[in-house]
């Protein structure tokens, strides 16, 4: 439906402060609530009605966290940066240019104008039946992921699996800020505290992060790289709009090789090597691919056959790697 | 680009802004949904979220209770189906006990407002009783005791079955060098317009209504709807505002429309409804998915000898446009080239889907695809240069095929000489690295179908022009202007005719209240049907201003010289043509000594002349009103063996493009580097709106090679949306480079003919002829997605190793 049919009321605190406050009372009278930046990942889901709230919390009036800043060698970005802002901006050019590109690769202009950078590590998890019109997801059984009893996907899966619900992870920006080692402050009511962007991200596709609903991510940091070289390399059958059916990150820091994947699983995958266990780079970069394609298992919930994005997997990291080598040339 | 041979016209072949674009463009241009009517109710259509059900109960008293509900129709308040073809008038506007589609009506809701009306929809309480459902075209073909449409008395779910022969297959197969066979899919594809359907209705105290409804084709609509609510024609008047694109998907009446009427009449109210991008989808009326085997036979010397295929097409839950469609996927082969022995065997079978119809092409696109591969593979097999074949192959100037077609214009063969000079062909076509290729392809379709669809002798086009005292000029139409600039061209051949600028030109088109007949749009028809229509009005109203002047200049007005058409050139009401009562034959020539231009009229001969003003002014003391009408029917053509009507038109368009494009072979993506277009549309009428047709088609063709695809899980649309459901971005639009390209078309209005859809078809199989010159494998199947390109450049590889 092209209509939110939902009724919820809308706030836009200006200060956390202001924000926990809201969300005790949320809590308190029992109200669901969502927060939202750009709001280009959680209206869509309440246009089809796949999630209702009762309080739609606008985090654009904080208006602290939305820039980008330099400090003892570290970037810290604001979670309310825009993509475009982000893609565009002098110090992510210089000094993380992989970083901008990969911004830059999200969507399309418009939504790279309200989406942000905290909303894209956060983006949730897609699957094709729950990402859905609201009409197809009644003709199905309810999954996992809509409170009901089955795996699409994985016809097997059952409550107690480690994996329930095999709704992918598909943000653009996520695979480089894990190989940056990125860490992200995260406010809520008991104040702030700091994580490794990894422990962020969970296994089942349910709720695949472990934010807690009253917490919200404030900036995200990154050490800047020394004698580093990045490159993000995403499939998808457009130029423009789409989701990665599959993305690869890559970093080459002297002879350390890491490479993350999105678009394929409930979480993404880092892989890591070192040059001096081979006898040569090459050797590296085919075991590398070898580790990745061996431990990734792809599902039919994409525009491209599952076969097709797992083959593109060694593709990817061979060409992030050449590209990586020629520049630096 | 585009460009016009110089004939000293002022306005006919000069590239001009389409009328209404300044106002799209500045975001002024009112759409159906965007007129505002006094105190509307919303409709909102509860849709069946089950393929193939039966509706056991159904209960709207909750929903009816509700506050704000103003009404709630079901399937037991319309008696009459329609369709857009009288002979399948398969569809209700609201399902009846049965549903054969996910996303089917099965009830609606008018009421104050949208929020209201989706509440009330959660309130309707629907059992179903879930059927077996047929999801493919081979399951439909097989035996059922429950077919989708058991009124038609069938043991399956065949809707129609078409088979044609001409010549002798067997010996063209024998007079054949080489023999190529193949088996062909195709997915089915949306039209993926901007502006999705939307209907406003306004009703008067009389209980008169007027139809604001974004439609292709007002006339047949209006039909359609005066059938379904049983009331007079003349108590219903449709209006199409502007529109924002239609491609073949708002060519038939909806069941939305009929709801919206109904409601309006019922209630005493004006109402509106408009589809989500998600309806949308589930209304479908796209292009047929298919399953087409194709077998071509060729010799050296004499070209084509022989073409046969046997194609299943999956119809979806109702008829449409699907008759036609399925002559379409046979007939339109009989071009560009000679095919002297030919037989198709078409089957369009009814599933559980959201049904197809009309799509830019209509039929003829994946049959193309099919013999233009084909073709490819039979010069490579005998060593010939695919695009010099096809060069000698094309259609002479005035050709009778072999499913007796009459071929008038035909001026493809130079296009595609330039095209090969500019691409440089000879020098790329099979001599470019691995990876880079070259290919061609060429297609043919229709100006316009000859034969109404709703059989009758009236004329196709009928344009009404009046001229106030003032000296304005107004044109009526019914055709409806949906983007492709119907209503510039109609101006054009006035403003042309009349010798006045473009800006004294209005133009009132697609209101069954004050617009003559006009079928539509569809079927590339408008330009040369209105068009002639429009021009026949323009030089009867040429007429009286030239008398008028001649009578102030006293002079003696000019004679008309007879048409030299035959007299049975067009069917009168079976009566032969009457040239006194100022019957203008085809295409006539309206040069009588004078010229009009800057305010004046003036005689050539006698260096004399008076203001246009003073010719108006002169010619209203004789009649008060200045008004004349012109009219288009084709003539009389094709043969008289069953089926012969189908694909008849007064003329055809010719098309080649020369593709080229880069496959990575690790990834399998396909690039589409540039684009070379020669299209014979006679004479390019607005060379702007020409290229604007080319570079669309070239973007949508580019759509359906690579990436477009509706995908169905039992019925289930999976991919509803513009972010799963894969159209082109720019960024994929290549390099076009547009080679001069035309004829003088005897009969069309200023030469011209078609230029919005027989471009689109040769596109593709152009892309798939350049993928094997780049990499050696022939993709025969659509959407040419990358892993299909792998799949194929494996299997290659594999056959390489063995041999």
């Amino acid at each position: 439906m092209s209509l939110v049919s939902e009724n919820f009321d809308f706030v836009r605190p200006t200060s956390l402060e202001q924000l926990n406050e809201l969300v005790k009372e949320c809590q308190e009278k029992n109200q669901k609530f969502a927060f939202a930046a750009g709001g280009t990942d959680v209206i869509p889901k309440l246009k089809t009605g796949s999630f209702k709230i009762n309080k739609f919390i606008s985090l654009n009036g904080l208006q602290d966290l939305n820039n980008v800043i330099l400090k003892d060698n570290k970037i810290i970005i604001g979670a309310l940066t825009t993509l475009c802002d982000l893609a565009n901006h002098g110090l992510i050019k210089k000094y993380l240019p992989a970083l901008a590109h990969a911004a830059h690769k999200v969507a399309s202009p418009q939504i790279r104008n309200r989406a942000t950078i905290g909303g894209n590590i956060m983006v949730d998890n897609r699957c094709v039946y729950i990402n859905q019109s609201s009409l197809n997801r009644e003709c199905h059984e309810p999954c996992y992921k809509a409170d009901g009893d089955v795996c699409h996907i994985v016809k097997s899966a059952k409550r107690g699996d480690e994996i329930l619900c095999q709704a992918r992870f598909v943000s653009d920006t996520a695979p480089l800020l894990l190989l940056l080692g990125a860490k992200i402050t995260i406010a809520g009511a008991n104040g702030s505290r700091k994580i490794n962007l990894d422990e962020l991200y969970l296994i089942d596709g349910i709720d695949s992060r472990s934010l807690k609903s009253n917490e919200v991510i404030t900036t995200i940091e990154v050490e800047i790289p020394e004698n580093t070289a990045m490159h993000y390399e995403k499939l998808a059958i457009r130029n423009a709009l789409d989701f990665p059916s599959l993305g690869v990150a890559i970093r080459i820091t002297g002879n350390d090789l890491s490479v993350a994947l999105t678009g394929l699983n409930t979480r993404p995958g880092v892989f890591r090597a070192n040059a001096d266990s081979y006898d040569n780079f090459d050797d590296m970069v085919t075991d590398i691919s070898a580790q990745a394609s061996d431990s990734v298992k792809t599902y039919s919930q994409d525009f491209f056959p599952r076969g097709y994005r797992k083959d593109m997997i060694p593709v990817f990291i061979r060409r992030g790697v050449d590209s990586i080598l020629k520049e630096q040339q | 680009m585009t460009e016009a041979p110089d004939k000293g016209y002022k306005i006919i072949g000069k590239p001009v802004p389409l009328i209404g674009s300044r106002a799209k463009v500045m975001g002024q241009a009112l759409y159906t949904d965007d007129i505002r009517l006094h105190n509307p109710l919303t409709i909102k259509i509860l849709r069946s979220p089950h393929a193939s059900a039966n509706i056991l109960s159904l209960d709207t008293s909750d929903a009816l209770a509700l506050n704000g509900v103003k009404g709630v129709l079901t399937g037991a308040d319309f008696k009459n189906t329609f369709g857009v073809l009288t002979i399948s008038k398969d569809e209700p506007a609201i399902a009846r006990d049965v549903v054969r589609y996910e996303g089917e009506p099965v009830a609606a809701v008018a009421a104050e407002t949208a929020e209201i009306a989706l509440r009330a929809l959660e309130l309707i309480k629907v059992t179903y009783e879930l059927t077996e459902g047929v999801f493919d075209s081979k399951t439909a073909l097989k035996p059922t005791d429950r077919p989708l449409h058991p009124e038609l008395g069938k043991g399956n779910n065949l809707h129609k079955n078409v088979v044609q022969e001409f010549g002798d297959m067997d010996q063209g197969f024998k007079d054949a060098d080489v023999v190529v066979k193949k088996r062909f899919r195709f997915a089915s594809i949306n039209h993926a317009f901007t502006e999705p359907h939307a209907t406003q209705v306004e009703i008067d105290n009389q209980g008169n209504i007027t139809v604001y409804s974004a439609t292709q084709v007002p006339h047949y609509l209006h039909m359609a709807m005066a059938e379904v609510l049983e009331i007079p024609e003349h108590n219903i008047r449709i209006v199409k505002p502007h529109l924002g694109g239609g491609f073949g998907g708002k060519s038939d009446p909806f069941p939305h429309e009929m709801i919206a009427a109904k409601f309006a009449l019922d209630l005493g109210r004006n109402v509106k409804v408009k589809f989500s991008r998600e309806e949308v989808f589930f209304s479908h009326h796209g292009r047929h998915q298919t399953d087409l085997t194709m077998k071509l036979g060729f010799s050296k010397d004499k070209g084509i000898t022989a073409l046969g295929l046997d194609t299943l097409i999956d119809g979806g839950a109702y008829g449409s446009f699907g008759i036609v469609t399925t002559y379409y996927n046979g007939v339109l082969l009989q071009g560009p080239y000679k095919v002297p022995n030919f037989r198709f065997h078409v089957d369009r079978l009814y599933t559980n889907k959201p049904m197809c119809g009309a799509m830019r092409g209509h039929g003829g696109v994946n049959p193309r695809f099919a013999s233009e591969v084909l073709l490819d593979m039979a010069c490579a097999e005998v060593g010939m240069d695919p695009a010099e074949t096809r060069l000698n192959m094309i259609h002479k100037e005035n050709t009778l095929t072999t499913n007796e077609y009459r071929v008038t214009s035909v001026g493809l063969r130079n296009g595609l000489t330039e095209a090969m000079k500019r691409t440089k062909w000879k020098e790329k076509h099979g001599k470019l690295p691995f990876g880079k290729g070259i290919g061609v392809a060429c297609g043919f379709f229709i100006s316009g179908s000859a034969l109404p669809i709703h059989w009758n002798k009236l004329p196709a086009s009928t344009v009404r022009i009046t001229i106030d005292y003032d000296g304005g000029v107004t044109l009526f139409s019914g055709a409806a202007d949906i983007g492709q600039g119907s209503d510039t061209m109609l101006a054009q051949m006035a403003a042309e005719v009349l010798g006045q600028p473009m800006e004294n030109i209005k133009v009132i088109s697609a209101d069954t209240r004050t617009t003559p007949v006009d079928l539509g749009s569809y079927s590339s028809r408008v330009t040369f049907m209105a068009g002639n229509a429009s021009r026949n009005a323009a030089i009867r109203m040429r007429r009286i201003l030239v008398e008028a002047a001649c009578e102030l200049l006293e002079m003696q007005p000019p004679k008309y010289e007879k048409p030299e058409a035959p007299d049975d050139f067009f069917r009168q009401g079976g009566r032969k043509p009457d040239f006194e009562k100022g019957f203008l034959g085809p295409n006539p020539d309206y040069s009588d000594g004078f010229i009009i231009e800057d305010g004046l009229i003036r005689s050539e001969k006698h260096n004399a002349s008076v203001t246009y003003l003073e010719a108006v002014e002169k010619a209203l003391e004789f009649e008060g009103i200045l008004q004349t009408s012109g009219t288009y029917k084709a003539p009389k053509l094709g043969g008289s063996f069953k089926g012969a009507g189908a694909g008849l038109s007064p003329s055809y368009s010719f098309t080649a493009f020369i593709v080229e494009v880069t496959v990575d072979p690790d990834t399998g993506f396909i690039k589409v580097d540039k684009a070379t277009c020669a299209h014979d549309c006679g004479m390019p009428l607005n060379p702007l709106s020409v290229n604007g047709q080319i570079e669309g088609c070239i973007h949508m063709g580019l759509g359906q090679a690579l990436m477009e695809e509706m995908v169905y899980e039992n019925g289930a649309t999976q991919n509803p949306s513009f972010l799963e459901y894969k159209i082109p971005s720019a960024f994929e639009q290549p390099e076009v480079d547009i080679v001069p390209c035309y004829s003088d078309d005897s009969e069309g209005p200023f030469g011209a003919k078609e230029a919005g859809e027989g471009i689109l078809a040769p596109i593709i199989p152009a892309i798939a002829n350049a993928v094997y010159d780049a990499v050696g494998i022939r993709l025969t199947q659509l959407p040419m997605r990358p892993d299909r390109v792998l799949s194929a450049l494996a299997k290659e590889n594999k056959k390489g190793a063995k041999s």
